[in-house]
């Protein structure tokens, strides 16, 4: 409802991610530039929030960095972007089948996804490739808010 | 209470009308930007074109506009700087373990220390989440080992970390939903060529659409960047502090739908005694910076003759792009100089007007010019 509503589709108008400083600087990643969330299952791309609020734990002596996702977008709407859910796995919750997969092990790389893989799942074509340093998004996904 | 509009003001007056105003608590705002939202939805105003990081912070609306009557500003006091994040990957990078890094058990780690060690008990989740460094302990690694770790040394060896220094600094993210003034000095209501700017009977002031044919004088006359011209029509456009609900006797629409009442509205009078209230009771719990921002002032410190919407602010003006000093222009700079053009000009008739009396009062044929005059004419007559 939120991206289809324009006076609310304006308050957060890309997908992001946030995470820490430190993992930022480690992968070259910048603030308000593109990153690309990486699992076993399939690639995302989103705006990167660095923040100091995003803090890396010290768990069993490693130092594990935590990475925050929203659900909210899709490939429909006033504001579009890629899809939370196609990084984890299917499962539903049994009382009312909403995806139930919260937190799982990812990767980070900074720039903007590619890949036949990451296009089935967007379910996009695009007739070239994606250059690593694109920094277009209205080249993909025209904003009807002007 | 009759208005208190200055003469030269356009000024709707009913007798029974008082002054109006929003007193906006920045303490309690929680940047949910409701009050954005509402006033577009209520005023039929269009989404104006966001994009990611126009504005800082989680804010991507950017500022107010002339469809954006309402903006809430994330102001990050504590956004580091890029040498901050610099020193802090390095250190992470050095293998120190140090920076702001606060430990928490591995799963079943402190099930296995509650049973074994016997440190569980040393481990305040609590203390972690309110960001103590001494809770900041490894407790997994700890219950791994022997009886005879020594728990204290695990948390000496994490004494860089600051925890507490960060979860304080975290506390610095404050937020404020900005929205037009309503000055007693209003900047845009003394440039308004043609009369579209008026002073309602709630002493707010009111740009008539269909009157303004859109000069733009009013955008630079307001000396808090609030008014702004439509790119579509060109006509300016700002906040009527919601005149149409006003008149029904209801309150505004971002008012109506602030969840925590950040956004007061009543009348002035009112609304400022219980700020200062306000202010006064957070001083009481230790929240020192609170201060009013355009109300409760000295008449010389007064920002554009008082703000019939001001706010509770914690951070010094500039941190929410809010000037220290404010007036209208109008006020500040032509008032002065149109006195000083009138007594220049009072000075210069003066002058003439004596240059022509002390003329009339010369006394008539003392002169040579009049001497020979007489001479000639007596020539004529002989």
């Amino acid at each position: 409802m939120s991206r289809n509503l324009p006076w609310l589709a304006e308050l957060q108008p890309e997908m992001f991610a946030e995470l820490d400083p430190a993992l930022a600087a480690d992968r070259g990643i910048e603030d308000g530039g593109w990153m690309v969330i990486e699992t076993a299952r399939g690639e995302i791309e989103a705006r990167a929030k660095v923040t100091p609020r995003m803090r890396p734990l010290k768990v069993d002596g490693r130092v594990v960095h935590q990475i925050a996702l929203p659900w909210h977008w899709g490939f429909a709407g006033d504001v579009r972007g890629d899809i939370t859910n196609d990084l984890g796995a299917l499962s539903g919750e049994p009382n009312v089948s909403i995806q139930e997969s919260k937190a799982f092990s990812c990767n980070v790389r900074v720039g903007r996804r590619a890949g036949p893989s990451t296009q089935r799942l967007a379910d996009v074509r695009l007739d070239r490739p994606v250059r690593a340093d694109e920094d277009d998004p209205a080249a993909e996904y025209p904003s009807e808010i002007t | 209470m009759t208005t208190r509009a200055a003469p030269t003001e356009i000024a709707i007056d009913a007798p029974d009308a008082e002054r109006m105003g929003f007193f906006t608590d920045t303490t309690v705002c929680i940047g949910c930007k409701a009050c954005e939202v509402a006033c577009k939805q209520w005023n039929d105003l269009p989404a104006d074109g966001a994009r990611f990081g126009k504005g800082s912070s989680y804010d991507h609306t950017g500022g107010l506009n002339a469809s954006t009557w309402r903006h809430v500003r994330f102001v990050e006091i504590a956004e580091p700087t890029p040498q901050a994040r610099e020193d802090a990957a390095q250190r992470l990078g050095a293998g120190g373990g140090g920076g702001r890094i606060p430990a928490i058990p591995a799963a079943g780690g402190a099930g296995g220390a509650a049973g074994g060690a016997g440190v569980a008990a040393d481990f305040d989740l609590v203390a972690v989440a309110a960001g103590r460094a001494d809770a900041d302990v490894d407790v997994a690694a700890a219950g791994r080992a022997d009886a005879g770790v020594d728990v204290a040394a695990a948390a000496r060896a994490h004494a860089g970390v600051d925890v507490a220094a960060a979860v304080a600094a975290m506390d610095d993210w404050v937020f404020m939903s900005d929205v037009c003034k309503h000055c007693t000095n209003a900047g845009c209501l003394d440039a308004c060529p043609t009369g579209a700017l008026i002073r309602t009977e709630f002493e707010t002031v009111v740009l008539q659409a269909d009157v303004c044919n859109g000069c733009g004088y009013c955008v630079p006359a307001c000396p808090f960047g609030v008014v702004a011209r439509d790119h579509e029509d060109g006509r300016a456009a700002k906040c009527t502090l919601c005149y149409d609900r006003l008149q029904d006797g209801l309150e505004p629409a971002c008012a109506k739908a602030c969840p925590t009442d950040s956004i007061q509205f009543g009348p002035y009078d009112e609304l400022v005694a219980l700020a200062a209230r306000r202010v006064g009771e957070l001083h009481a719990r230790g929240v020192g910076d609170a201060y009013l921002y355009g109300a409760g002032d000295a008449p010389d410190d007064e920002l554009a003759g008082g703000l019939g919407a001001f706010f509770l602010l914690t951070e010094p003006p500039e941190c929410y792009g809010l000037p220290a000093q404010a007036d209208s222009p109008i006020q500040e700079h032509v008032v002065p100089a149109t006195a000083a053009a009138y007594g220049a000009a009072l000075l210069a008739a003066a002058g003439a007007a004596a240059a022509f009396l002390l003329a009339a009062r010369r006394p008539a044929g003392r002169g040579p010019r009049a001497l020979a005059r007489r001479r000639a004419i007596a020539g004529w007559q002989r």
